[in-house]
C-alpha cells in the first residue's frame, strides 16, 4: 500500500482485527478528545467497514466532570445484550482511568474490552499497529529472557552510546507492553516495550533518536540532527547537551528539578514496525527499538525506590545493542522473537493512571 | 468470533468518507470544544492531574498477565 490514506486503513484495520478481535456481535464506543477527533474519525470508518455499531463521545483532556455519566449512558443504550468494546483516543494525555475501571466494573470484566491510545494521530495508524500483539510478545519474550534475573549489560549505538547498567527483577519488576488484553485491564496502545528500574547505570548516552515526556509542548522531539549527549554516574544525569537550543532549554528546566536527573526507567522498544520516529512528544517513538532511559518519575513502588517526582522524560536511541555479561548479545531492531511463553509475572501496562498532561509552563515557573 | 473486512476504500472516496466524518464529530461537540481551548482550560483547572504515568502501590497495578 502506497497511499497514506490505504496505510491508514490498513493500521485501523489491523488495530480492529488483531488487537481488539471485534466482531459485528460487538458494539463500541469511541472516546476522544477534540486533538484527536481526526484519529477519531479514522476509527470510525474502520468500524463501518467492519460492520460493528458504535456511538462516539467527546470528551476533555484530564478532567471533565461530565465524562463518567456520559459513558455510562452511552453503555446502558448500546450495550444491552452486547459486549462492549471502548476506544478512547488522546493526543497527549490519557484520561479518566477511574470513571473507565468504575464503567468495567458495572459492565462486567469479561463483557467490556477497553484500548486506550496515546498519541493519537495518523501516525498512531500508520506505524504502531504494523505488529500483532504476537508478534511484540515474542520478541518482548525474548528480550526478558535475555535480562530477567541479576545481569550486567552494556548497551552501545551507533551514535556512541556505551552504557554499563545492572538489572536484577528480584529487586526492581519488569513491566511487558505488547497489546494484549486479558479481563480487567485496560490495553495501553501503541505497544511494544520492556521495562524495569535499574540496579546502576553508568557511562554516556548519546540520544539519536527523540524525546518523550510527560509535559505539553509542540516541540520537534527528535534528535537525529541534534543528538543529545548525557554523561551517565551512579545513574544520575550529570552533564548533557545537544545543538538544538529549544530541546536543550527544555531539558536543562526538566534536569533542575529535584528528582529528575534520577534515571528511573531503564526501556527497550521492540516495535519492528514502527519505521520511523515522528515529531510529536509521542509514546510511538519510545515503541520503536532501542533503548530509552527514563528520568524522574520511575516506575517502581515508593517502597523499592523512595522519591517522588511527577516528571517523566524519555530519552530514546536510534536502535542498540544489548550485550549481556556472560549471555547472549542482541540487536534490537534484528529481534526475530522467540517460541518460549511470554513470563506469566510480568506487567502489561506502562500507564496505570491519568497520565501525562504537565504544561511546559510549569516547568519555567517551577525552575523560579 | 467472525471478522468480515470489507475492501479498503480508494482515496478519493475514503478523502469524502473522512471529510464527512469530521464533520459529523464537530458539529456534535459542544461548542467550547475547541482543541485550544479545551486543553488549555484542562490544565488551568486544577489541581492538575498532570502524570501520573506511574503509581506507586503494588496495588494501584491491578492484576498481572496470565496471557501464555
Amino acid at each position: 500500500m502506497s497511499s497514506p490514506h490505504l496505510q491508514l486503513q490498513q493500521g485501523v484495520d489491523a488495530l480492529l482485527r488483531d488487537y481488539a478481535q471485534i466482531s459485528p456481535e460487538e458494539s463500541a464506543i469511541v472516546a476522544y478528545t477534540p486533538d484527536s477527533r481526526r484519529a477519531a474519525a479514522h476509527l470510525l470508518l474502520g468500524l463501518d467497514r467492519f460492520g460493528v455499531t458504535y456511538e462516539s463521545i467527546v470528551m476533555q483532556p484530564l478532567i471533565d466532570p461530565t465524562f463518567g455519566p456520559t459513558l455510562a449512558a452511552s453503555v446502558d443504550r448500546i450495550g444491552s445484550g452486547h459486549p462492549i468494546v471502548l476506544f478512547t483516543l488522546e493526543l497527549e494525555t490519557m484520561s479518566h482511568f477511574d470513571q473507565i475501571i468504575e464503567t468495567m466494573q458495572r459492565v462486567g470484566e469479561q463483557a467490556f474490552r477497553s484500548y486506550r491510545m496515546i498519541s493519537a494521530s495518523d501516525e498512531l495508524f500508520s506505524l504502531a499497529y504494523n505488529m500483532t500483539p504476537e508478534d511484540l510478545s515474542r520478541r518482548n519474550s525474548q528480550v526478558l529472557a535475555a535480562l530477567s534475573g541479576q545481569h550486567r549489560l552494556t548497551v552501545t549505538t551507533a551514535a556512541g552510546t556505551n552504557l554499563s547498567i545492572e538489572v536484577d527483577d528480584a529487586k526492581y519488576d519488569w513491566l511487558s507492553n505488547r497489546g494484549y488484553w486479558r479481563p480487567g485491564a485496560l490495553v495501553i496502545l501503541p505497544a511494544g516495550e520492556v521495562a524495569t528500574y535499574p540496579v546502576t547505570v553508568n557511562g554516556t548516552l548519546i540520544a539519536d533518536g527523540a524525546i518523550n515526556c510527560n509535559i505539553i509542548t509542540r516541540l520537534d522531539m527528535r534528535l537525529k540532527a541534534n543528538p543529545l549527549t548525557i554523561a551517565i554516574s551512579d545513574s544520575r544525569a550529570v552533564r548533557h547537551h545537544t545543538d538544538d537550543p529549544d530541546l536543550q532549554e527544555m531539558v536543562t528546566l526538566a534536569f533542575n528539578r529535584p528528582n529528575c536527573r534520577r534515571i528511573g526507567e531503564l526501556g527497550f522498544g521492540t516495535n519492528q514496525g514502527i519505521t520511523e520516529f515522528i515529531s510529536l512528544n509521542s509514546h510511538i517513538n519510545e515503541r520503536r527499538p532501542g533503548l530509552h532511559l527514563g528520568f524522574g518519575q520511575h516506575n517502581q513502588d515508593y517502597a523499592r525506590v523512595p522519591y517522588l517526582e511527577e516528571l517523566h522524560m524519555d530519552v530514546i536511541t536510534d536502535d542498540a545493542t544489548v550485550a549481556v555479561d556472560g549471555g547472549p548479545t542482541f540487536v534490537m531492531s534484528e529481534l526475530k522473537g522467540i517460541d518460549a511463553p511470554h513470563p506469566p509475572l510480568v506487567r502489561d501496562e506502562d500507564i496505570v493512571g491519568d497520565c501525562c498532561g504537565l504544561p511546559y509552563a510549569n516547568l519555567i515557573v517551577d525552575a523560579q | 468470533m467472525s471478522i468480515t473486512v470489507t475492501t479498503p476504500t480508494q482515496q478519493k472516496d475514503y478523502d469524502s468518507l473522512l471529510e464527512a466524518a469530521l464533520d459529523n464529530l464537530a458539529s456534535s461537540e459542544p461548542d467550547t470544544t475547541t482543541e485550544a481551548s479545551l486543553a488549555e482550560e484542562a490544565l488551568r483547572k486544577g489541581p492538575i492531574a498532570w502524570q501520573i504515568t506511574y503509581k506507586t502501590t503494588r496495588a494501584a497495578r491491578g492484576p498481572v498477565s496470565t496471557k501464555d
